[in-house]
């Protein structure tokens, strides 16, 4: 029993004598991502992109802030099982509490965002995430760094519907999860303001176990007969066996997501046969050379470091949402979580190095002007399994002009917050 | 028709797959938490023998190849597993339950250290659909399919006519009287963990080219088979594959008739059902 | 010392030093303790569950019913206080339980956890398709701390507040287990048929244990709900159960400080080893390997040296 006792003792006394002090002119960062376990394929890639972008910086002695003085990154990953919103929790507790971040990049998943809440806007912890998925009034310090997701699939479908007139049967597959469900909503309201020409075939969400049968899973999306197959939920292999038995069964229509890993989709369909029918929008997609010559040097460097193998778009939507966190860095004098907010909010445009002038947005959604649209690179496969920016979608313009008849459907489909 | 097909194709997914845990808990009563390991183990044997090995000697004769090391390298595994947890701990089936969660965790981890936590794909090795008037039957879910019934049928042929197949099932159906009867229940137990193992490499070799491999993929398969050998009864071979062909057209029905989502919570349902109405499973024999 | 008393002092202790721990130590500290404390329930509650011989692997998902009624009673329309709702939550728990020991107390052995295995991912899935009740896949977030403590916002006050619950809970499952009650569950757990034969009726006894473990489930629910503001069936999770079934299997369950030091055991592997969060699950697996294989081997050379020198 006294063993008891004083194991306890000795580990509560070694937890408060462990905590050591930060560095003074160190920015430190968090990733908040799974880094173990099934959800680490998307969890590892995000947490490498925001390494590669603190790298760049402190190869040249670190990041200025508006005084000109320069502050080395320092990046930690903090595991948070698989976006579990009490582990997410855990993870921040150990972030804040224990390691003194300032920063932290997270998920979208709103289950997520609302559990943390509370302790980043306490600690004035700047935490951003590759989208919005859940802001509020009450929580100043959450904020979405880009348009991402999952507003981005909105803008996707609609960008595609409003480019071509000739679609006129969507099938949305969408896995039964909370990423699955924003999806469904949200492409719901994208394609809201087009129903008077387009309609939408087929919306039954499944559940993520029943994939192992992807002909199983194609065989009544077919049957639908649709034009325009708009995806979310697929790991990067699934995408691929998915597209594969559709072209199997003799689809010949378009396909859209957030992302898709085309060396995947190419073992197993010729390119030739799907070029120009595969679209996605995600934030940003390195691997393409010719949208920002910034990004596809993070993309060699990516591949140099991790392989080809191991790229995932994902890391570059990371990279991509902490830019806009360095633009706040680099235009505050004081570069911690309240002031580089300030930074931000300083004016309602911000200059987003990779993107250009940005409009915060997101209070009719979120009830919080705490969203950055940033505009939408539209990507389009080619002849050789790669891809090519077809469109650059201006989200702000688009939300502004059609927000009457796509807000209905995100409120259907429960992602409104806003009172 | 084509639904017909995607019925048969899934009965002959989930029958590949519950094959070798059927064997292993049928006989020894034991839950081999890293069984779906030992088949992820299969698929990415089967990989690197695909990848290494298809441009010198072509696709299917690569993974014929593939097929072999993977039964090889997952036997070998059953064995170290017979050697190191299940003998020793031989009287605690929660024990060997919790190491053998534990196993699966530490070989997750090797594998993603080997091959990234990003999946990979294996490059279909026979490619080509079949038609059957106006259905499609991919050459590969064909592999599968041929797979699961050599395997189902030779496994019966081995338990009822072999001299170490009427071993197995005398363990099987008691393991005191089978010691009485001058059968060393040891080294039958190790007979059968290796052929256990061995099937779920071979199924994951089948299984590879036509799913995405990841460290992970093994996990999720297991409680499926779990569900599909309590539902056919324990020790029975053909209890299931009858199990096996319910859910394949069960959920292949679900999924077409738009109740996708509620896929897992009837399989619980179906399963707690069954245990509690009939524990021996639909076709077993009352223990 | 009696085994009562040693259970008793155990949790004491346990309580004593979560409260120490709270002053001395850090912030994040604070964090580990409490959901030390609330894992410690999980773990007891669970023990008393494990006396009646079967291994439970619905633990978690009763847990859950815990949560969601704290998420769901404590906002309007009902608005209850949260500690009376983690009190329902419990109570709810329990009466799952009684429910669920119909069809799973006919099952022994790997078919008992196997069909509570089921029960428990038909429960997670119900928590996931009921969506108008417990708010889908993204669960029921905004769940109020306590309005008993002084400071809700304190993570010092919520800690004292855990151990408080976990000593008086502990009080409850040691009182149990040294009563005629709990001898009788015991006997029932090692001997069903000979049990039966001499007049226990051993399926009431079986029920109680599972209810009663339940309860416990439920109220340590109902803390994780309201210190992470925040219920959703992503926390039901097969690792926490794994978890609690692995502090089990490694300190053995005979008695109290069993459960509590695997429990310990493993929350210091993952606070230790958290700077290399990839790693975690592969070193938690060879820790549990090598601490099951060692204490069997262990309990092997003690039988064989009590013959010797017996």
């Amino acid at each position: 029993m006294n063993m008891l006792t004083r194991l306890l003792i000795a580990g509560a006394l070694a937890g408060a004598l462990g905590t050591s002090a930060a560095a003074e002119d160190t920015i430190k960062v968090g990733v908040v991502q799974p880094q173990a376990g099934e959800c680490a394929q998307w969890g590892v890639p995000i947490t490498r992109g925001v390494q590669i972008w603190a790298e760049e910086f402190n190869a040249n002695g670190g990041i200025a802030d508006a005084t000109g003085k320069k502050h080395k990154i320092e990046v930690t990953g903090y595991d948070n099982n698989c976006y579990t919103a009490g582990d997410e929790l855990n993870a921040f507790r150990r972030a804040i509490l224990d390691d003194k971040v300032s920063f932290i990049l997270q998920t979208f998943t709103p289950a997520s965002r609302q559990a943390v809440a509370e302790i980043t806007t306490e600690n004035k912890v700047l935490t951003t995430s590759y989208g919005a998925g859940y802001l509020g009034p009450k929580y100043p310090f959450l904020i979405g760094s880009v348009t991402g997701s999952p507003a981005s699939y909105m803008f996707l479908v609609s960008h595609l519907l409003e480019s071509r007139p000739e679609i006129k049967r969507v099938a949305i597959v969408t896995a039964d999860h909370s990423f699955g469900q924003a999806a469904l909503a949200y492409y719901k309201a994208g394609l809201a303001p087009y129903l008077d020409r387009a309609e939408i075939v087929y919306s039954q969400p499944y559940d993520p176990a029943s994939t192992s049968d992807m002909l199983g899973l194609a065989t009544p999306v077919m049957a639908s007969n649709p034009d325009l197959i708009v995806e979310l939920g697929f790991t990067p292999g699934q995408q691929a066996l998915f597209v594969e038995a559709m072209e199997q069964l003799g689809y010949k229509g378009l396909y859209g997501s957030e992302g898709w890993t085309m060396g995947l989709v190419t073992e197993r369909v010729p390119a030739a046969e799907v070029a120009g029918r595969i679209f996605s929008a995600y934030v940003v997609d390195a691997s393409e050379p010719n949208f920002s010559p910034r990004v596809s040097a993070f993309y060699k460097t990516y591949v140099e470091k991790f392989g080809e193998k191991e790229w995932s778009a994902l890391a570059s939507v990371a990279y991509a949402a902490m830019t806009t966190i360095e633009a706040g860095i680099q235009k505050s004098s004081d570069p911690t979580g309240a002031g580089v907010r300030d930074a931000l909010f300083a004016s309602d445009t911000v200059d987003q190095p990779l993107f250009g002038p940005s409009r915060w947005g997101g209070s009719e959604i979120f009830g919080a002007n705490n969203w950055l649209m940033t505009p939408l690179p539209v990507y389009v496969t080619d002849d050789k399994g790669g891809v090519k920016v077809t469109a650059v979608v201006d989200v702000a313009a688009w939300w502004n002009a059609h927000k009457d008849a796509a807000l209905p459907a995100l409120s259907e489909g429960g992602q409104v917050s806003a009172k | 028709m084509q639904i017909l097909l995607n019925c048969l194709s899934l009965t002959s997914f989930y029958l590949c797959f519950a094959l070798g845990l059927a064997l292993v808990f049928g006989v020894m009563r034991i839950i081999n938490f890293a069984h779906g390991e030992f088949f992820m183990i299969g698929a990415y044997a089967t990989y690197l023998c695909i990848s290494t090995l298809s441009p010198q000697v072509g696709g299917p004769v690569a993974w014929a190849i593939g097929a072999i090391v993977a039964a090889a390298v997952t036997g070998l595994l059953g064995l170290v597993l017979h050697r190191t947890m299940v003998v020793p701990l031989g009287d605690k089936p929660l024990a060997i339950f919790i190491s053998t969660l534990a196993l699966s965790y530490v070989i997750q981890t090797i594998v993603v250290q080997i091959f990234g936590p990003v999946g990979l794909s294996i490059a279909p090795p026979m490619r080509g659909v079949v038609n059957f008037g106006g259905a499609i039957l991919p050459a590969s879910r064909l592999v599968v399919i041929g797979v699961a019934v050599v395997l189902a049928a030779g496994l019966w042929v081995f338990l009822m006519r072999s001299e170490a197949g009427r071993r197995i099932r005398a363990v099987a159906q008691n393991p005191r009287g089978a010691l009485l009867q001058g059968i060393r229940t040891e080294k039958v137990g190790r007979l059968t963990l290796i052929l256990g193992s061995s099937i779920a490499g071979i199924c994951g070799a089948a299984m590879g080219p036509i799913s995405q491999i990841s460290p992970y993929m093994g996990a999720g398969t297991l409680w499926k088979a779990f569900i599909i050998i309590i539902v056919g009864g324990i020790g029975n071979i053909w209890g299931a594959v009858a199990a096996a062909a319910i859910f394949g057209v069960l959920d292949t029905l679900m999924s077409q008739f738009g109740a996708g989502r509620f896929l897992a919570l009837t399989s619980a349902a179906v399963m707690l059902f069954v245990l509690s109405v009939k524990p021996s499973g639909l076709f077993g024999e009352k223990e | 010392m009696s085994a009562f008393r040693r259970d008793l002092m155990t949790v004491c202790a346990l309580g004593a030093a979560l409260v120490v721990g709270g002053f001395v130590g850090s912030n994040y500290m604070l964090g580990v303790l409490v959901l030390f404390g609330m894992t410690s329930i999980l773990v007891l509650s669970y023990r008393t569950i494990t006396t009646m011989g079967g291994w439970s692997f619905a633990h978690i998902a009763i847990m859950g019913i815990g949560g969601y009624s704290v998420a769901i009673l404590s906002k309007p329309p009902f608005g209850l206080p949260v500690l009376v709702a983690t009190v329902a939550g419990g109570l709810f728990a329990a009466l799952f339980a009684a429910l669920l020991s119909y069809p799973v107390l006919r099952t022994r052995q790997y078919y008992f956890f196997l069909s509570t295995f089921a029960a428990g991912e038909a429960l997670r899935q119900c928590f996931i398709q009921f969506r108008e009740i417990t708010g889908g896949t993204s669960g029921i977030a905004f769940i109020e701390r306590p309005e008993i403590l002084p400071n809700p916002s304190s993570t010092l006050e919520f800690l004292c507040l855990v151990a408080a619950v976990l000593v008086l809970l502990g009080i409850f499952y040691a009182s149990l287990d040294a009563s005629d009650a709990g001898l009788k569950i015991k006997a029932v757990g090692e001997d069903e048929a000979l049990s039966s034969s001499i007049g226990i009726d051993a399926w009431a006894l079986r029920a109680l244990a599972f209810i009663l473990g339940s309860f416990g489930a439920g109220i340590a629910g109902g803390l994780f709900a309201t210190y992470n503001g925040i219920v959703s069936p992503s926390d039901i999770n097969a690792m926490l159960m794994f978890k609690v079934v692995a502090a089990c299997v490694i300190g053995g369950t005979t008695r109290f400080s069993g459960p509590i030091l695997g429990l310990l055991f493993l929350t210091l592997i993952e606070e230790i080893f958290r700077v290399v969060p990839e790693f975690v699950p592969m070193i938690w697996g060879v820790f549990v390997i090598i601490a099951i294989l060692f204490g069997q081997w262990a309990r092997g050379r003690l039988m064989v040296w009590r013959a010797k020198n017996a």
